[in-house]
């Protein structure tokens, strides 16, 4: 089964005091002014997330919540308007030269294009031993061929010859050059912006495998990015879940879709389309689109969709916090009532089972 | 071979010339009153080309060689153009995916949407209107009367998917063809949409729906049937829930495990 593999890792990671802090989200702020105006696009608000070593954490939610800009400003593509990433205890923005260089080989990227996100025209080992050449990091050609040659083999693509370029290959043997690509400079963090978003199901699968095999091996933390929920427990440790610029529930990726204390991750997680006619899901509880990030609705953002807000969720913004008898980061009023309601909901679903 | 009392595709073998040749069929499928048929295969199995057999859009390097497409009794594959106009569009929805590919830009999308509708139906622009904009309502589109005059740039994705819907249902068909219907949308608004063309389906005797999909999550929520192509050849065709406890074939494994991650 598919979630074990995740569950398992998650319990040796915990419980055997591996699994360092490798990269930190210390609450990260973005907000883009719209040109012409005197508007601010909220993409980000106060958003905090560990990663450590060997773990995924996945990013979910509909477009427009801002996971993606979390992964540029993780990037350094993006500068946070305030908060900051600390790697290994040293804050992103105060990096001297050489640390931003050691930066750049430490945490790298898979994007979700491969059709884009290779040079046509390079050949696919020159592709993969680039960040290599532009880090300084290769002794000689040599040394940058071989380091090159053994990410591919990594990712399942040791026999490519010399002259292979990205048409050659198939879908998902592009977006495993991708990775080879991001784990050419031995990263201890990959942004994974959803990797698997344009490929076949065949070849989302074998990508899902490789990104899993190279965790093990290497010990690699993944920032994975998706809206492909219906994945997300094969491969994520932990979830959380955004709602315009902020991170609502967070918790053990097994937790999430067990017991989806906070209302959002509720209607979210009960939109997914399940592979298997037993499990009973597709109902939408949501209606309406997700609100434009420029008038943020006052209080939590979800009141405006939210079956069960009251006029106390549109005063102020719920802080994340733990809900009562769990493990679950929850941002709402209503946290303790619903994760007690789901507690006595699964002991009852349990006592009905024996 | 059973008899399929709304569409029944017989025999059909479709040839694509050119550096890639490759051949749909030959294939057997019907479509049953009220039923929901899902067509699934990984890239390259086939389903696009069956979609465009059945709409009749095919590119020129493929040619139909054996085979029918028979609604009503008639073929659709060697009716007389003027004949098709009629039943394309009109009694045979199409839905597809990618709305900002099948939307013309420079058109406000009501009018799109009645263009259709006066093609086959003899109404008043008002008329065609008024009916638009219920079709609007039904589809989910919120404050109708002002996306009726919106271009499909200042709609997002979720709402130009749904100009789409309304375009494949406006001319109230007996067959609608769904290409990935809701490709590239939230899944909070994909089971909005789904929910929308079943109920759809369901709110008349006569009509069904063929749904091309690679998400088995959604042939596991909507479709009675499946018909599961691997390489232009139909691997399986089986109830839904019989697939999904006993797939026979590798192709079929391989897709659910994908389906769940891998």
């Amino acid at each position: 089964m598919t979630s074990e593999r995740a569950a398992d890792t998650t319990g040796t990671t915990r419980g055997g005091g591996a699994g360092e802090t490798v990269l930190e989200c210390r609450s990260l702020v973005r907000h883009f002014s719209v040109k012409g105006t005197h508007k601010v696009v909220q993409a980000v608000n106060d958003v905090s997330l560990t990663f450590r070593a060997g773990e995924t954490v996945a990013l979910v939610g509909e477009s427009g919540s801002g996971k993606s800009t979390i992964g540029r400003m993780i990037l350094d593509l993006l500068t946070p308007t305030s908060g900051e990433v600390v790697y290994r205890g040293k804050v992103l923005a105060r990096m001297n030269r050489k640390e931003r260089r050691e930066y750049r080989a430490a945490v790298q990227a898979v994007f979700q294009d491969p059709y884009d996100a290779l040079d046509p025209t390079k050949t696919v080992l020159t592709t993969v031993r680039e960040p290599l050449r532009r880090l300084g990091l290769e002794e000689s050609a040599a040394d940058g061929e071989r380091r090159a040659r053994e990410a591919l083999e990594a990712v399942g693509l040791g026999d490519l010859t010399r002259r292979t370029r990205p048409h050659d290959l198939s879908g998902s043997a592009r977006q495993r050059v991708g990775i080879a690509r991001a784990l050419v400079t031995r990263p201890r963090f990959i942004v994974l912006d959803e990797p698997t978003s344009a490929l076949s199901p065949i070849a989302r699968a074998e990508v899902m495998r490789t990104l899993y095999e190279v965790q093990q091996a290497t010990g690699v933390a993944y920032l994975f990015i998706t809206h492909d929920l219906a994945i997300v427990e094969s491969l994520a440790h932990r979830v959380a879940v955004m709602y315009l610029g902020r991170v609502v529930e967070e918790a053990a990726a097994d937790a999430v879709f067990r017991d989806r204390v906070h209302p959002y991750t509720e209607a979210l997680l009960g939109s997914v389309l399940f592979p298997d006619p037993e499990r009973l899901t597709g109902f939408s509880v949501l209606r309406g689109e997700i609100p434009s990030p420029i008038d943020l609705p006052r209080g939590c953002a979800f009141h405006t969709r939210c079956p069960v807000a009251t006029d106390e969720c549109r005063q102020d913004v719920p802080p994340l916090a733990a809900a009562a008898g769990t493990d679950h980061l929850v941002a709402c009023v209503r946290r303790d009532e619903r994760s007690r309601g789901r507690h006595l909901a699964s002991i009852d679903q349990k006592g009905n089972q024996q | 071979m059973p008899e399929h009392s709304i569409l029944e595709v017989a025999g059909l073998r479709v040839e694509v010339a050119g550096d890639r040749p490759f051949t749909l069929g030959p294939l057997d499928v019907g479509l049953d009153a009220q039923e929901i048929v899902g067509v699934v295969g990984d890239s390259g199995a086939g389903k696009s080309l069956l979609v465009s057999t059945l709409t009749h859009t095919l590119r020129s390097t493929a040619t139909v060689t054996a085979g029918k497409v028979l609604f009503e009794g008639e073929d659709l594959l060697t009716m007389e153009p003027k004949a098709l106009r009629r039943v394309r569009g009109g009694r045979i929805g199409f839905i597809g995916s990618n709305p900002h590919g099948l939307l013309h830009p420079m058109l406000p999308v009501g009018r799109q949407v009645a263009n259709i509708l006066r093609a086959h139906h003899p109404l008043s622009k008002a008329e065609a209107r008024a009916r638009v904009l219920e079709m609007f309502t039904a589809v989910g589109i919120p404050d109708p009367v002002r996306r009726f005059d919106a271009y499909p740039h200042e709609l997002s994705g979720g709402m130009a998917q749904r100009v789409v819907i309304a375009i494949g249902l406006i001319c109230d068909p007996d067959v609608i063809i769904a290409d990935e219907p809701t490709a590239g949308l939230d899944v909070t608004i994909q089971a909005q949409v789904l929910e929308l063309i079943e109920s759809l389906v369901r709110s008349r005797e006569n009509r069904a729906l063929l749904l091309a999909t690679r998400d088995l999550g959604i042939v596991a929520r909507f479709c009675r049937r499946v018909v599961i192509l691997d390489a232009g050849t139909v691997a399986e065709q089986r109830p839904v829930g019989e697939l999904f406890r006993d797939p026979e074939t590798s192709v079929s494994r391989d897709l659910l495990t994908a389906a769940r991650g891998f």
